[in-house]
């Protein structure tokens, strides 16, 4: 590209907004009147043990896998059981706190799976190369949403993206304390100071398309299994 | 009724259809109510307004309210006719607000036929009888434009010896539309024959409409391809006494 | 994207005799609006519901100026590159640019009606780059070279043989299949690998939230989450009316975009992004390239009765319960747009004059407005955009009336208040037509699936002069 040419990209995109924004801005204005009450969710007054139940249903009925668990060594064993159950032997783990805490590899008697993180790849192309050929991803989740089943995560530095995208299925750790019943409670939780990150990803069921004669057709490009771990901490 | 009621008859029924005003007026004196003809009435004008000349519209506008306004109620049995003076003459004088008054003034005393008998007359058991299977049909402005559709199968229900069943897709449209059928035949056919269909799967023995339009054009067609399967205005159906033909 | 809306009559026809149409217009188009119905359950107060969006809607776009220059400055702020491009060409170029300048060797391109808008395809063609649709529906269509049928289902009606056909000829499998699953998971293969190694991923934007600068997706498959996680960068077009105030807003909107267009609470995945990856993340796109498109809206903007139709979130409610669209399905709308809000936008953004079937071709039954959240009443301009054409409205490029119609409009009008010279004239009209109105073209069209109806031999008026 010449220096030429990006100059005259530049000129073009300020006139382009100045018309564009003039226009819209001199535009005759209609002022509505303030948005109309809606009444509150139900979901909103219902206890804490209840909204468990209905995340669960919810997941159930997109096909999600729903596993529960009790404490950390309970949650560990749990794990362990579906990764030999289902003979995976290379999974990618996000390196959130939680995760880090759960100390999955050095508890990884029972079955010889690798756990591999991002941080122990080099490079872009490693990463890219592992996270497309593991036999699951498994990362912790921020939030879960009764409403609709709805797994929130985070991405940063120690939740990547891929992970859950990736590979054919995606483990998911849910944890009971973080369960809330609507999204904006998950936004409440998830970012205290409105501080977002460069990604947020609401996930409901396993990836799916109807496209083709409409039936239905799980693992499009994404997971085409959703496990779930609840787990009460 | 001590109130001054008067009929508009959409030019469809008083051109091609006649019967439908007289059935009307029969049902009418069957529950006492005196309503007066007004000879000066013309036509709404929805046909210019839906084309798109609106400013034609308005000639038709100013006419019908210089003729009905000083009635308590006008009733008028299609729904796209009393929607027309309902909903859009007022939008049509948006530049002149002493005709915007008055068009809404009328706006809340005019009337669909089935919703002036159980709305505002609190009438649902006009005296009718037919015995059979009875499916109903939900005229688009009729449901959509006045949410008069209780009214309707209201009556019907009351009616002696008759079944109310189930119309699958009743709601959606017949493919009249006016000039619509005429411009896009086609289209229209296969919109009207959908209709027939539902019409035939419902195992109703009378399809009952309340808009002189969707009945030209639902009985048109099927007499052309399902001679015997009929279809009667919710006047005509109400005017029936014991008969299966209320013609 | 070529412009066929001329073909309307020709296409609806060929449609209508078409059994691979047929059958998924007859059968999914209403088990689409059930399933929509029942989706919109899930809210606690479903009409509280749709009152609260269509407000927001409706504020969003009154406020849009304004809105847009908040969501650039917080979009920027995040890491973001805003470009503003008032026409196709202009955004078209700066993709093409962008691409050449990093020496990208293909592009991947999530679902977006507004890449087909653009016509961006084409031009990145000539371009010799090569461009991947990834929703599997677009791919399809992509590579059977078709326009869409349906906004949510591009390619439902296409038969799984032709579909297999293309996909041995041009994606790579080896044996024939008529089975969707195996058709899937051939589709599947073919893009992980170009997801692997993308560089450059295109998306459109489902909503822009002013107050943080951030841009929603909303999806099933996981294409749109590749195209924003895997390459180095990120290009998403959104046309300038995407915008919503604030994330509440953001919010309720999504529950109802995906509650009242495929009737899931939520669709599989719904990502945010505010700004490009941050220092030390894994993956993301390093730049992330906000297109801000108008491509005529400002203009549709200025008009306070055609601004409406920029309320629309494409939830695609309105073209599954519209009776006509369930007769002919999507192509004969001829261009990006399809059903009732296709009828608003193409003749807005191309003009009256080559549109006149789209707006024509309405019986203004109401289904559309009646499922709308976005709170557009499409009949009302639809009626609007009739009366503009007959105008010879110069900026909608109307095509003006012809002298039989302004004789026609204008002898009624002159009739309406006088009944005697009306009666005479409906009296001497209907006549004429019950005696020539059978061998005239248009109506022998109508009676030939249906009869003529006779004329009475007295009018009601007659009747209750003389009964
Ligand atoms: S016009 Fe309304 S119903 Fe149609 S796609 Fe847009 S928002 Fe949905």
């Amino acid at each position: 590209m010449t220096v030429h040419h990006h100059d005259h990209v530049e000129k073009a995109m300020s006139d382009s907004r100045q018309t564009i924004l003039g226009r819209l801005k001199t535009a005759e204005r209609i002022l509505h009147p303030d948005y109309p009450a809606m009444p509150p969710s139900p979901f909103l007054s219902m206890n804490h043990k209840d909204m468990v139940e209905i995340l669960v249903r919810n997941l159930t009925e997109q096909g999600a896998e729903v596993h529960r668990a009790e404490g950390h060594e309970n949650l560990r064993q749990t794990i362990d059981r579906v990764i030999a159950d289902q003979g995976f032997s290379r999974i990618m783990v996000s390196e959130d706190p939680f995760m880090e805490n759960l100390k999955l590899e050095s508890h990884a008697e029972n079955h010889c799976a690798e756990f591999i993180k991002p941080s122990d790849l080099e490079g872009n192309e490693q990463y890219k190369g592992t996270v497309f050929s593991v036999d699951a991803g498994l990362t912790t989740v921020d939030a879960a949403v009764a409403e609709s089943g709805t797994l929130v995560i985070a991405h940063n530095k120690t939740q990547s993206r891929l992970i859950s995208l990736a590979p054919l299925v995606h483990l998911a750790v849910v944890r009971t304390g973080t369960v809330v019943p609507v999204y904006e409670k998950a936004l409440d939780l998830v970012i205290p100071n409105g501080g977002l990150p460069s990604q947020l990803t609401f996930i409901t069921g396993p990836s799916m398309t109807a496209d083709i004669m409409a039936t239905p057709f799980r693992g499009m490009h994404g997971p085409r299994r959703l496990v779930v771990f609840l787990v009460d901490t | 009724m001590m109130n001054k009621t008067a009929l508009f008859i959409p030019c469809s029924v008083n051109l091609l259809l006649p019967w439908i005003g007289e059935a009307v007026d029969r049902v009418l004196k069957r529950l006492d109510v005196v309503s007066v003809y007004p000879d000066r009435q013309t036509c709404c004008g929805q046909m210019v307004y839906n084309k798109g000349f609106f400013n034609e519209a308005r000639s038709f506008a100013t006419h019908f309210l210089d003729v009905f306004e000083s009635f308590d109620a006008v009733v008028c049995p299609s729904g796209s006719c009393t929607a027309m003076v309902k909903h859009r003459y007022p939008s049509l004088f948006d530049d002149d607000p002493k005709m915007k008054q008055r068009a809404l003034d009328m706006a809340g005393r005019v009337f669909e036929f089935s919703q002036y008998l159980v709305d505002v007359l609190g009438v649902t058991d006009t005296g009718a009888s037919f015995s059979g299977k009875v499916a109903y049909h939900d005229s688009c402005h009729l449901s959509r434009d006045l949410g008069v559709s209780l009214q309707p199968r209201t009556l019907i229900r009351a009616a002696q010896g008759t079944e109310l069943v189930v119309l699958n897709n009743g709601d959606q449209c017949c493919g009249f539309g006016g000039e619509f059928s005429v411009s896009y035949p086609d289209i229209s056919t296969a919109m009207v024959s959908a209709k027939a269909q539902s019409y035939l799967d419902s195992g109703a023995d009378l399809l009952v409409v309340g808009e002189p339009g969707c009945l030209l054009n639902i009985g048109t067609y099927l007499e052309k391809n399902h001679p015997g399967k009929q279809v009667l205005h919710i006047a005509e159906f109400l005017d029936c006494q014991g008969g299966e033909n209320g013609r | 994207m070529d412009v066929k809306t001329q073909s309307y009559v020709t296409e609806a026809k060929k449609e209508m005799a078409s059994p691979a149409s047929r059958t998924f217009l007859d059968f999914f188009l209403p088990v689409l609006s059930a399933v929509r119905e029942i989706g919109m359950t899930s809210f606690p107060d479903p009409a509280a519901a749709v009152e609260r969006a269509r407000a927001i809607r409706r504020s969003s776009v009154d406020r849009l100026g304004e809105l847009l220059e908040t969501f650039e400055r917080n979009a920027v702020k995040a890491g973001a590159r805003v470009f503003w491009a008032e026409n196709a060409h202009e955004a078209n170029i700066y993709i093409r640019d962008l691409v050449n300048r990093h020496r990208i060797p293909y592009v991947t391109k999530g679902k977006s009606m507004i890449t087909e808008e653009l016509g961006l395809n084409e031009v990145l063609k000539k371009n010799q780059t090569p461009v991947y649709e990834t929703d599997l529906g677009e791919f399809i269509i992509q590579l059977l070279e078709k326009p869409p049928f349906h906004i949510i289902g591009p390619a439902i009606n296409i038969p799984t043989d032709e579909i297999s056909r293309v996909f041995m000829e041009k994606a790579g499998m080896d044996s024939a299949s008529t089975d969707p699953v195996v058709l899937g998971q051939a589709a599947r293969n073919f893009l992980r690998d170009k997801f692997r190694h993308m560089r450059l991923g295109i998306t459109g934007v489902n909503m822009a939230v002013a107050e943080t600068g951030s841009i929603l997706n909303v999806e099933n498959e996981g294409n749109i989450r590749f195209n924003k996680s895997a390459p180095g960068i990120q290009v998403s077009v959104m046309s300038l009316e995407k915008i919503v105030p604030n994330l509440d807003d953001a919010l309720h909107m999504t529950r109802m975009l995906c509650r009242n267009g495929t009737g899931q609470k939520l669709t599989s995945y719904v990502t945010l992004d505010t700004g490009p990856r941050k220092q030390g993340e894994k993956d993301g796109p390093e730049e992330l390239h906000i297109i801000i498109l108008d491509n005529g809206r400002s203009r549709i903007y200025d008009d306070i009765k055609t601004r409406e139709v920029l309320q629309c979130i494409r939830c695609g409610a309105c073209i599954n319960v519209c009776p006509v669209f369930r007769q002919i399905g999507g192509y004969p709308y001829g261009w990006a747009y399809t059903g009732p809000i296709g009828k608003l936008l193409n003749p807005l953004l191309l003009g009256l004059d080559r549109t006149r079937d789209l707006y024509g071709a309405c019986t203004l039954c109401k289904a559309c407005k009646t499922v709308c959240p976005a709170g557009i009443d499409h009949p009302s301009m639809i009626l609007y955009l009739r009366n503009k054409n007959l105008a010879a409205d110069p900026v909608l490029q109307g095509e003006g009336s012809t002298f039989a119609e302004r004789l026609m409009s204008k002898t009624a009008a002159f009739a309406a208040t006088r009944p005697r010279t009306w009666n005479t004239a409906a009296r001497l009209g209907s006549f004429l037509a019950s005696k020539l109105g059978p061998c005239h073209p248009l109506v022998s069209a109508w009676t030939l699936k249906r009869t003529f109806p006779s004329l009475p031999p007295k009018t009601y008026r007659d009747l209750r002069k003389h009964p």
